[in-house]
């Protein structure tokens, strides 16, 4: 209702004036005050609930009925030529109440707390009360030598009405302050949305000041006066508007912090730059004299070369200020970079931290692997691929794309940010990189050590088929041609076969043997079997535990490793240990199969050669061994190998 | 005797089949592989199948299977396997029939005991070999009973799990028969067996007992 009032206010304020003005000022009038009304109409319909839009036909409601009344004043010269006075001379600050309204009840609709609602009263009585006083100064009149006919209505004394003048003036800045300061008392208590929608609101706001008093340099340049403030004018009532309507539809669209922040900073930039310039001009003018060259020159030197990093500086600031939000995450971002530098975080957890500080929960960041085309892996190592239609953020090293981020929700603020977190956080991301080249290629390096590995006991079968069915085969064939010789002989010769059956009885032995070393044969009836038959080899009381979780068909590979890592243990007990007795235990739980030789002896054990072959043994097998033997308290070798069934 | 060899190794099936034709024994079939030899055996019902244990085509275990298989179809046959090695899988399950024998290859060079397990096998007994019964000693998963036997008690309790008679384990370990009688019977009241005098019988308590641990039952 408010907002249906005030735009058909405004309108019929513009097109309904007593007096007809000419045609080019009714048009640039409807142009300066249309927006307002159009962006009030859009924001109404848009988002109906806000009264945002109400509010910005004020904005325009106010300075067009301010005009119509200039109008109607005009009129009026003739017959009451004071009231003219006030209408078309001294009514402009009610110019700023449409704008104050705004401010005040900006974007929610409310004011900021009970107590505004003084400033919300102050603002139209004291603007009615200033535009009254100031018309009361007689030197405007013909009596006083001004050019308004007549004499003021009430004549009041010079000191008192000065004084209230003053007292009006100082209660009407004060209301503009305090308006402004409502903004800042938003900003502070508000959530991030009201935020973002302040800021757009300040961007534009800032600019009025600004323009006011480019206007009174302006006219005190001898600029006419309509002139001069038209630049003011459209501040108010164009980009205002245009700004609370981006503020309460689009918040997102232009990244406003960067705006606000870089125009804050460069008008500071500027204002301390010429305040530099002015200083250096004076200190050289003392010391060189009034009219040097040089005193101007070094002064535009000086303030050229403060220029930049004063801006850098200024802009830090001001970005802490204005940007409190993206100061915290980017603390947040630099913080968490720190604690991996310290080894207190992992590195990977680089995509959560983004996720958090960018608001993204579907951000995602890719890496690419190196030497494999353009295929691109998420943070564990599985192949991912991104639509070209999400926004991307690429990383770059050099000229090679190293990876990206991908965004889930886009806009241009939301990019601008993504792309300053990403180079805040590359140290994680190189880390996440690097490290995940490592583990692929250590995965690739055990991969291929195992295919060798079991490459190699394929080998080793072949052989020991071999000397079985080969070379041990036929030294029993030929045994049995000299014993089928034999028959015919007696004496002498009957005893020399006699002795070379002997001998290639214990060639087979030997080479049976030679087999076993190869692959013990003894393990086709089983681990368990096999070292139940080591046990009974050893000079040693050996106590073999075998869990029942051992499967009979744990892989071939694995079953040979602990028969020989037992084998090899043994041994080396038996040799170096001084033992009296020694435990052997072996598992197998979770796919794992482990082994543990304890024994009781010496201890201090160190990694000689038989005990690094052992290892490399495990290794190749995909497995761990692990020695404890401090002095005197024994030996215990673990071993832990993937057994694969 | 008829005999029915299966060996793929041409070298070794022609010396087996000259020294048993030597010993007076009808070869009445060498074949060299497992197919070969089922059908053998069933066109000459011999008296023995010697066979090998790895031969083709999978050359792992393709004679061990035929012989359960001839096990399963010809209860009565009796049959002597060779290995190249110590394996008890193969020969535990098919000892406890009786007329089963298993035997390392070399053992074949020792041409007497060799003849003398093929009339033990072929007349109903056992012939295990020594390593194999060291290697069942070895792994018997019950250490306690075992360690209480002296060791000639040891001796005669190897000689009669390889199937020996007592008087085949006198003479060998140059003792007397009764000797002999008295350290079986010991042994079985220290491994708490309930033996007599059979040999097979004695034999499959023995083995039994060394695979499996505990007395047998049957």
């Amino acid at each position: 209702m408010l907002f249906v009032l005030a735009a058909v206010g405004s309108v019929t304020a513009v097109l309904g004036p007593s007096r007809v003005p000419s045609l080019a000022d009714l048009g640039l009038e409807t142009a300066l005050l249309l927006p307002a009304v159009v962006t009030g109409c859009v924001v109404a319909a848009r988002v109906p609930s806000s009264p945002v839009g109400g509010a910005l036909s004020w904005v325009a409601a106010a300075p067009a009925a301010v005009l119509t009344l200039e109008r109607w004043g005009v009129v009026l010269t003739a017959s009451h030529p004071w009231l003219s006075f006030v209408l078309t001379s001294t009514i402009w600050p009610c110019l700023f109440l449409g704008f104050l309204a705004l401010v005040l009840v900006f974007p929610d609709g409310l004011l900021p707390g009970l107590r505004w609602r003084v400033v919300a009263w102050m603002a139209p009585i004291t603007a009615v009360l200033l535009s009254a006083s100031m018309s009361l100064d007689p030197s405007n009149f013909t009596a006083g030598g001004g050019p308004v006919p007549g004499t003021p209505p009430i004549s009041v004394p010079p000191l008192p009405r000065i004084g209230t003048l003053i007292a009006l003036f100082g209660v009407f800045l004060g209301v503009l302050v305090a308006a402004a300061s409502s903004l800042v008392v938003r900003f502070r208590r508000g959530d991030a949305l009201t935020r973002l929608r302040v800021r757009w609101l300040m961007m534009a706001a800032g600019g009025v000041p600004l323009l006011l008093a480019a206007g009174w340099v302006a006219v005190a340049l001898g600029a006419p006066g309509e002139m001069a403030f038209v630049g003011f004018l459209s501040i108010v009532l164009l980009l205002v508007p245009a700004a609370v309507a981006l503020a309460v539809l689009r918040h997102d669209l232009f990244d406003v912090d960067r705006l606000l922040g870089e125009g804050v900073a460069w008008v500071l930039t500027m204002l301390c730059s010429a305040a530099i310039f002015a200083v250096v001009i004076s200190a050289l003018a003392q010391v060189l004299g009034r009219d040097s060259v040089v005193g101007v020159t070094g002064a535009a030197f000086v303030a050229a070369l403060c220029l930049l990093p004063l801006h850098g500086a200024l802009a830090g600031v001001v970005g802490r200020v204005v940007d409190r939000e993206r100061h915290v995450l980017l603390t947040r971002v630099r913080q968490f970079v720190r604690a991996v530098r310290d080894g207190s975080v992992e590195p990977e957890g680089v995509e959560e931290l983004l996720r958090a500080v960018l608001d993204d929960p579907d951000l995602r960041l890719l890496l690419r692997r190196p030497g494999e085309g353009a295929g691109m892996v998420d943070l564990r190592g599985a192949p991912a691929t991104v639509r070209s239609t999400v926004l991307q953020v690429p990383l770059l090293t050099g000229e090679a794309t190293v990876g990206l981020l991908a965004l889930g929700s886009g806009s241009t603020r939301r990019l601008r940010r993504a792309r300053e977190f990403a180079v805040e956080a590359r140290l994680p991301i190189e880390v996440s990189r690097l490290r995940l080249e490592l583990r692929g290629a250590l995965d690739d390096a055990r991969a291929s050590r195992a295919r060798l590995a079991a490459a190699g006991e394929r080998e080793r079968q072949l052989l020991e088929r071999d000397l079985h069915d080969g070379a041990q085969q036929r030294l029993v064939a030929i045994g049995m041609q000299l014993r089928s010789v034999q028959r015919g002989l007696d004496g002498q010769a009957h005893a020399e076969v006699d002795r070379a059956v002997d001998m290639l009885e214990e060639t087979v032995k030997e080479l049976r043997r030679l087999a076993h070393g190869v692959r013990p044969a003894r393990l086709d009836d089983g681990l368990a079997t096999a070292l139940r038959a080591l046990k009974h080899d050893s000079a040693l009381p050996v106590e073999v535990r075998i869990s029942e979780a051992v499967a009979a068909e744990a892989s071939d590979l694995a079953a040979t490793t602990i028969y020989f890592v037992v084998a090899e243990a043994l041994a080396n007990t038996h040799k170096h240990a001084q033992a009296d007795r020694v435990d052997v235990s072996v598992d197998q739980a979770g796919g794992v199969l482990s082994a543990c030789i304890r024994d009781d002896g010496i201890g201090g054990a160190v990694d000689g050669f038989g005990l690094i072959s052992l290892r490399d043994r495990v290794a190749a097998a995909g497995g761990t061994l692990t020695l404890e033997s401090r002095s005197g308290s024994g030996t215990e070798i673990r071993v832990e190998l993937p057994c694969g069934s | 005797m008829r005999i029915v060899i299966a060996e793929d190794s041409v070298l070794f099936r022609e010396g087996l089949a000259r020294l048993l034709v030597e010993a007076g024994h009808d070869v009445v079939a060498a074949v060299g592989d497992a197919e070969q030899l089922m059908d053998a055996v069933r066109a000459n019902r011999p008296d023995l199948a010697i066979i090998d244990v790895r031969m083709p085509p999978t050359f792992t275990d393709d004679g061990a299977r035929a012989a359960r298989a001839l096990r399963a179809e010809l209860p009565e046959l009796p049959m002597l396997l060779l290995s190249q090695h110590v394996e008890t899988r193969h020969s535990i399950p098919l000892v406890g029939s009786g007329a089963f024998g298993y035997l390392l290859k070399d053992r074949v060079l020792r041409v007497d005991d060799f003849l003398d397990a093929v009339r033990r096998v072929s007349a109903g007994g056992s012939a295990l070999d020594p390593d194999v019964v060291s290697a069942l000693i070895a792994s018997a998963q019950q250490a306690g009973p075992l360690d209480n036997l002296s060791s000639r008690e040891r001796e005669v309790l190897s000689l009669a799990a390889e199937g020996r008679t007592n008087t085949a384990i006198a003479k060998r370990l140059m003792l007397t028969e009764r000797t002999v009688e008295t350290h079986m019977r010991t042994v079985f009241q220290k491994l708490r067996l309930s033996g007599s005098g059979d040999d097979h019988r004695r034999v499959l308590a023995v083995v039994a007992y060394l695979s499996t641990g505990h007395p047998s039952t049957g």
